[in-house]
């Protein structure tokens, strides 16, 4: 037990007043302490003063400490911290002391978010900069005068901290300031030891980094840019009274305490506020438990200066102004994030609530990408932004020379909004290059999914190369002798790796044996990463800031240095290589485990192999292609017996109701010279993806499982929650439409119900295709989690039906898979790990250290995702673009995807590829080509005239003219063949959109039915042919009433079934084209014979 | 009011304690004269007086013990205690189950069979209010009860830990006891080790209730020494007086 180490107490009383607006006094005590490290490399005191923290203090200590080779260290005052933030989080700038003084008035000022983004900084132990906690230090801590004003306080408290470190130090300590030039008189009065100087942020940046141009740039914006709390004093200064006038309906934002007691009493709602693609002036935030609906705020005033993606307090609107949700393709948008799309889509028919802003609680700007206005005048300071994101509003922002960043992709950042100005006053930081390139694009790309600059040059600071081990041509790997004698040697085993062609880094390799007495051992062997980097390593640090691999469409942004990824750690063939494995040992005739083993082995792969191969081999053939006789002959049997061990294991995990989904738009690009996207290939499906993706689950699932069992509270785990009913409305809507029922009580029965659709739509593979896309846009994402922040039972991983899953065999490219070998090798007391741990401590075993790995690793996969996704259209485009430029249309045949109300996506699967078509234009006016009435796809840009349209979400579109007999329906999943055209724009990507050319009307009878139904309809109709005939050209009603009179014994209860029948027919809205209709006819008949003949 | 970190990274609290640490401890005996015993304690800024009248002849006939001496606790806040005058009236269910914790916990410590027929007042009054208040409670009547001279057979030491952010952290204060940290209160005779209550009334999860006890009466040991030396400083006190 630690003796009592503070040396004296003071007490801190300060007033405060109460929701009930008594003011009361508040007495807080304040311990001084004489332990507070200096936290510096350079101490001169024996032994260092942070050693005496460790000593009483068994967390793992903090690693960045205050460097020895800096020349100085930078005390920031608040009025830096409020302005140049943004320069703070600069990655140059090192060696930055946090005083207490700030953090604490900060967070009395409700400044969070600034508070979270120093602590990013003081966390990254690549900054070295620490916080100092200078009012609870004895030395320091500086109490108020009377009469004296807490600001001038606070600069007394960070001069005093100053002289402490110059004196404990003796190096040069610089103090930031914008209102403050001279530190005041100090104590003793010598002035001998200048150590301490004081700056602004211009005088600093000018002597420190004057070669620095971003800096230079960034603080000379920062200077000029109007900040959100100078509106504040503004209007507090001017007595309430506005000094402009405010524009468009904009007002004041009500005070926070207002807002709080609001939201207590549920007056008000917060949330995150989203805007829907596109659509700025419209925005939506989720109503949360009390009215289960989201609320829609629409028009700018009432969005009231609010920023996609801020913490907004919300007022409802009184009920008379509710209104449904558009479902319109928004004109010029791109596609969003599709959960956000679907779950405003989804109850298109529900009436939602709507509301105002009427404050902010947390702003949540960040970079964007933005292009100058087009034609803007080039003089004027002021210029318009228009982000790349089409959510967020224009940006205004001051630039001196306009034409220098004309045409170019620039990053800007929002400073403020007042209600004074119609857009928000941002600054312009960085510029990316000219529009329209290439590599402008993809640094776009990354900058917008807040991937690290230091990622995207793929660089790692030769610090941390030095760590990694050497491999060169001269001198390359070989593992140590006593990791060899360490490690089980499986090197005589045949393992081998399954991957796409070319791969350069392998994670995962394969084997299987025989094992005397009926048993076979099936292995899983991952690269050993966790082995080269050891926690808190400089690589460790960067590896988990970038959390994955980004892969874009033609490049790779590494989350490893390549030494590792490509060469040490990849599991290449005929080398060895350290590995950590799992063996399962199985029963060989029921393939039930029976023993599981997992540790660090020594492996050498025989093959690597490419699924192609593979699937040659598994197919039959006794020589793969590039495969030697002798190896084809070595693998064969292996992979054969591969094939049945994990067949088996698939059919086990399935029967428990494990959904197969897959992504529809996975595709590939060949690119050939200057970019040029040559063709586009979707990515298809072999079955020994599928096996090896089933090993591959199996191990992941055993690993979580394991861990879970060594850390109750910090496994890192992937969970995947169980969808509501309210997601998969559309799916239902778009199965009826088509005769399934989808029964998604639960992932059993969901599977079970889209086996069938896939078992009875073999003749068009895209509606099963696009069923599961639906299945898999409704349910949840999954995430990380850690154990100890969730209850047990929410473990479970909805889509593979497993209770305990996580991520362990991917880790040269996911970090979440290094955190869970380093959880798994802790469990099964491997030495190097248990020494590891002794020796510097872990925090790969602390719930709150996981929970905030899993926070970022979810949040970057995501971003990462989306990276994808966008690179994925930026190829699309640029191959439309390449492929349209020579005059002829590109036509292409595709499935209706998604019906709006103002016109239908249609999803192209040779090109991986959903566009919109749009049957009314902007104006309202209906746009639906004339091609589909004269079949002549030169016509797509001539409009049918006078036609009106009929929408009915999310099933059926209808177009009814004068000049056409009967309406042209489009039906969810009916082929139709589309021109694809580009939109060129200046201030965002090339957008595909496409112009219906035709529809293909072969692929619309293709009704499933049942045996009999199928029987009776035929019978049926050649029993009433004559009537049929009727049928075809006419309407609902026309043919019920020919019915009617040719079935004339019918009695009146007959009739009631067959109104029954009729108003179903109209609940269900016309989602059945003529055909359908007339089918249902003769079934009605079919029944009315069958009862006659029971009668 | 804003969401105020109770536990910085850097392992400080809102006080500038860390996690393991107790508020300072002031405590005093004999502050009344009139009483039979009496203490008065500072535990950070939660301030108790304790008086103890006994033993004396029973009050109540009715709930008298021939066998064993009755104890009877009084517990009261004074309305002043906090930022926000409270009145709280004597028979406040809150403030009878405080006096009933004390009784039960001091029951047993005192060699109740040594006083038949007699009873033992403590009566417990809360000046200032800065959380721990149970734990303040039972070390001042220790102290009163050892003042008065009373029978026991070790001392009883409180003192509460709580789990901040699964840091287990002793002697909560007011601001960390009224954001939701579960907090438990432990009295132990520290001569023995043995507990005497553990008291708790929030959620705290079960992995975690080991290392919260535990460091709980770790935190009694210390409180322990502290009044020992009050106790033994008083004792010399009055020793030296004597010899005078």
């Amino acid at each position: 037990m630690p003796d009592l180490v503070y040396y004296d107490r003071a007490e801190r009383s300060f007033f405060r007043k109460t929701r009930s607006n008594a003011i009361v006094k508040l007495v807080r005590e304040q311990y001084l302490r004489g332990d507070i490290p200096c936290m510096s490399e350079q101490c001169p005191a024996t032994p260092p003063c942070q050693r005496l923290q460790d000593n009483t203090n068994n967390s793992p200590k903090h690693e960045g400490l205050l460097s020895l080779h800096a020349d100085h260290y930078v005390i920031p005052d608040m009025s830096i911290v409020m302005r140049y933030l943004e320069i703070l989080e600069q990655e140059e700038l090192t060696g930055i002391i946090l005083s207490q003084t700030i953090i604490t008035s900060l967070q009395q000022h409700d400044k969070m978010r600034t508070y979270r983004k120093l602590r990013q900084i003081i966390s990254d132990t690549r900054r070295n900069s620490v916080v100092f906690y200078n009012e609870v230090f004895a030395d320091t801590r500086v109490p108020r005068l009377a009469g004296e004003t807490t600001s001038e306080r606070d600069w007394r408290a960070l001069c005093r901290m100053a002289d402490w470190y110059g004196q404990h130090l003796g190096k040069p300590i610089v103090l930031l300031s914008e209102v403050h030039t001279t530190p005041t008189q100090r104590m003793d009065q010598q002035q001998e030891n200048s150590t301490v100087s004081v700056r602004t942020m211009k005088q600093y940046i000018d002597q420190y980094w004057g070669d620095h141009a971003l800096l230079q740039n960034l603080a000379q914006v920062l200077a000029e840019a109007v900040l959100e709390d100078d509106l504040e004093r503004i209007r507090v200064s001017s007595g309430g009274k506005k000094l402009e006038p405010a524009v468009s309906g904009y007002t004041e934002y009500k005070p926070m305490e207002e807002l709080e007691a609001g939201i207590k009493s549920s007056r008000y709602f917060s949330g995150t506020l989203r805007c829907r693609s596109g659509t700025r002036d419209t925005a939506y935030v989720n109503g949360g438990q009390k009215l289960e609906k989201d609320i829609l705020i629409i028009s700018s005033e009432n969005i009231n200066r609010a920023v996609h993606g801020d913490m907004v307090v919300v007022e409802l609107l009184s009920e008379n102004n509710w209104m449904t949700a558009s479902s319109t393709i928004a004109y010029g948008g791109t596609t969003e994030d599709e959960y956000e799309e679907t779950r405003l889509t989804r109850n298109v028919n529900l009436t939602h609530p709507t509301g105002r802003v009427i404050g902010i609680l947390n702003r949540n700007w960040r970079s964007y990408v933005a292009t100058i206005q087009e034609d803007t005048p080039s003089n004027g300071l002021f210029h318009l932004a228009i982000p790349l994101d089409p959510v967020i509003p224009k940006i205004r922002i001051r630039h001196h020379d306009v034409k220098l960043i004309q045409n170019q992709r620039i990053v800007v950042r929002i400073d403020s909004w007042p209600t004074s100005s119609q857009y928000p006053n941002g600054h312009y930081v960085r510029s990316l290059g000219p529009i329209h390139q290439l590599d402008t694009e993809v640094s776009a790309i990354l900058v917008e999914h807040g991937i690290s600059v230091s990622q995207a040059s793929q660089g790692f600071s030769e610090a941390s190369l030095k760590e990694m081990p050497e491999d060169s041509t001269s001198h390359p790997w070989k593992p140590e002798p006593n990791e060899v004698a360490r490690r089980k040697d499986l090197r005589s085993l045949t393992v081998f790796s399954i991957d796409p062609p070319n791969c350069q880094d392998i994670d995962d390799a394969l084997s299987v044996r025989d094992l005397d007495n009926g048993r076979m051992e099936l292995g899983v062997h991952i690269a050993d990463v966790s082995y080269f980097v050891k926690e808190n390593l400089l690589t460790d640090l960067e590896a988990r800031a970038r959390g994955t691999t980004v892969y874009l469409a033609d490049r790779r942004f590494d989350m490893l240095p390549s030494v590792l990824s490509e060469r040490v750690c990849s599991l290449r063939g005929d080398v060895d290589r350290y590995a950590v494995s799992v063996l399962w040992t199985l029963d060989s005739k029921t393939f039930q485990v029976l023993d599981t083993w997992f540790g660090r082995t020594l492996i050498r792969s025989s093959c690597e192999m490419e699924y192609e191969q593979a699937q040659q081999l598994l197919d039959g053939a006794s020589v793969a292609t590039n495969l030697s006789v002798s190896l084809s002959q070595k693998l064969k049997p292996n992979v054969e017996k591969l094939a049945t061990v994990l067949r088996a294991m698939r059919q086990q995990r399935l029967a428990k109701g494990a959904l197969e989904l897959e992504s529809s738009s996975e595709v590939k690009f060949k690119i050939g010279e200057n970019h040029n996207v040559t063709d586009i290939i979707p990515k298809d499906g072999l079955e020994i993806h599928g096996l090896v993706a089933e090993a591959m689950i199996m191990a992941n699932s055993y690993v979580g499982k394991r861990i879970y069992d060594g850390f109750k509270d910090a496994a890192i785990l992937r969970r995947h929650p169980p969808p509501n009913a309210g997601q998969f409305e559309m799916l239902v809507k778009a199965a009826e439409s088509k005769g399934y029922r989808v029964d998604f009580s639960s992932n059993r029965a969901l599977a079970l119900s889209l086996e069938r659709i896939v078992k009875n739509s073999a003749d068009d593979p895209e509606i099963p295709r696009l069923m599961k896309t639906m299945a898999t846009v409704a349910m949840n994402e999954a995430g990380y989690i850690s154990s100890g922040h969730y209850a047990v039972d929410q473990y479970f991983h909805y889509g593979l039906a497993l209770e305990f899953y996580t991520h362990f065999t991917s880790p040269i490219r996911r970090y979440a898979d290094v955190v869970a070998h380093r959880q798994l090798l802790m469990c099964v007391q491997d030495d190097v790990a248990i020494s590891d741990r002794q020796n510097k401590g872990t925090s790969m075993t602390e719930d709150s250290k996981v929970n905030d790995i899993c926070d970022h690793l979810n949040l970057k996969s995501r971003e990462s995702k989306f990276a994808q996704r966008d690179s994925t259209e930026l190829f699309q485009s640029l191959y439309v673009l390449q492929h349209t430029t020579e005059g002829s249309p590109l036509i292409e045949s595709g499935v209706i995807a998604e019906i709006r109300s103002n016109g239908f996506y249609v999803f192209i699967p040779r090109l991986g590829l959903k566009g919109p078509v749009f049957l009314i234009d902007r104006h309202g006016q209906p746009a639906v080509p004339l091609s589909l009435q004269s079949g002549n796809s030169d016509h797509d840009e001539e409009y049918l005239p006078n036609c009106t349209i009929d929408v009915s979400i999310p099933t059926n579109i209808s177009v009814q003219t004068a000049t056409l007999p009967h309406p042209i329906q489009f039906n969810l999943f009916d082929h139709v063949r589309v021109s694809l055209k580009l939109r060129k724009s200046h201030a965002h990507r090339h957008m595909v959109y496409m112009t219906l050319v035709d529809l293909e009307h072969t692929q619309i009878t293709s009704v499933p039915m049942s045996k009999d139904t199928l029987m009776k309809t035929v019978m049926e109709s050649s029993n009433n042919s004559h009537n049929n005939n009727e049928y075809h050209g006419d309407n609902i009603e026309g043919g019920d009433n020919s019915f009617l009179s040719s079935a004339t014994a019918m009695s009146k209860q007959e009739i009631e079934t067959r109104r029954q029948l009729k108003k179903n027919k109209k609940d269900q809205g016309s989602m059945y084209d003529f055909l359908e209709q007339f089918r249902k006819m003769s079934i009605a008949a079919c029944s009315y014979n069958n009862t006659k003949n029971t009668d | 009011m804003s969401r105020l970190e109770l536990l910085t990274p850097e392992g400080l609290r809102i006080d500038g304690r860390r996690a393991n640490e107790l508020r300072r401890i002031t405590a005093k005996t004999s502050v009344f004269s009139k009483a039979d015993g009496s203490a008065y304690i500072e535990q950070g800024n939660t301030k108790c007086l304790a008086a103890v009248y006994g033993p004396r002849e029973g009050r109540f006939r009715q709930q008298m013990q021939s066998d064993l001496a009755l104890l009877n606790v009084e517990f009261n806040v004074a309305p002043f205690s906090t930022s926000e005058r409270k009145k709280r009236t004597k028979n406040d269910k809150r403030s009878l189950e405080m006096a009933t914790f004390i009784k039960q916990t001091f029951e047993p410590v005192i060699l109740r069979r040594q006083l038949p027929r007699s009873q033992i007042d403590i009566y417990l009054q809360i000046f200032q209010h800065d959380g721990g208040v149970l734990q303040c409670c039972i070390n001042a009547a220790t102290m009163a009860l050892i003042d008065a001279g009373i029978p026991m057979i070790d001392y009883v030491c409180a003192c509460s830990a709580g789990c901040i952010d699964k840091v287990p952290v002793l002697d909560l204060n007011n601001v960390e006891e009224s954001s939701d940290t579960p907090e438990l209160t432990v009295a132990v005779l520290p001569r023995t080790g043995k507990v005497n209550l553990v008291e708790m009334e929030s959620r705290l999860h079960i992995e975690k209730l080991q290392s919260v006890t535990e460091l709980a009466s770790q935190g009694c040991m210390q409180v322990h020494k502290v009044l020992d030396s009050v106790i033994r400083e008083n004792t010399e006190y009055l020793r030296d007086r004597m010899n005078a």
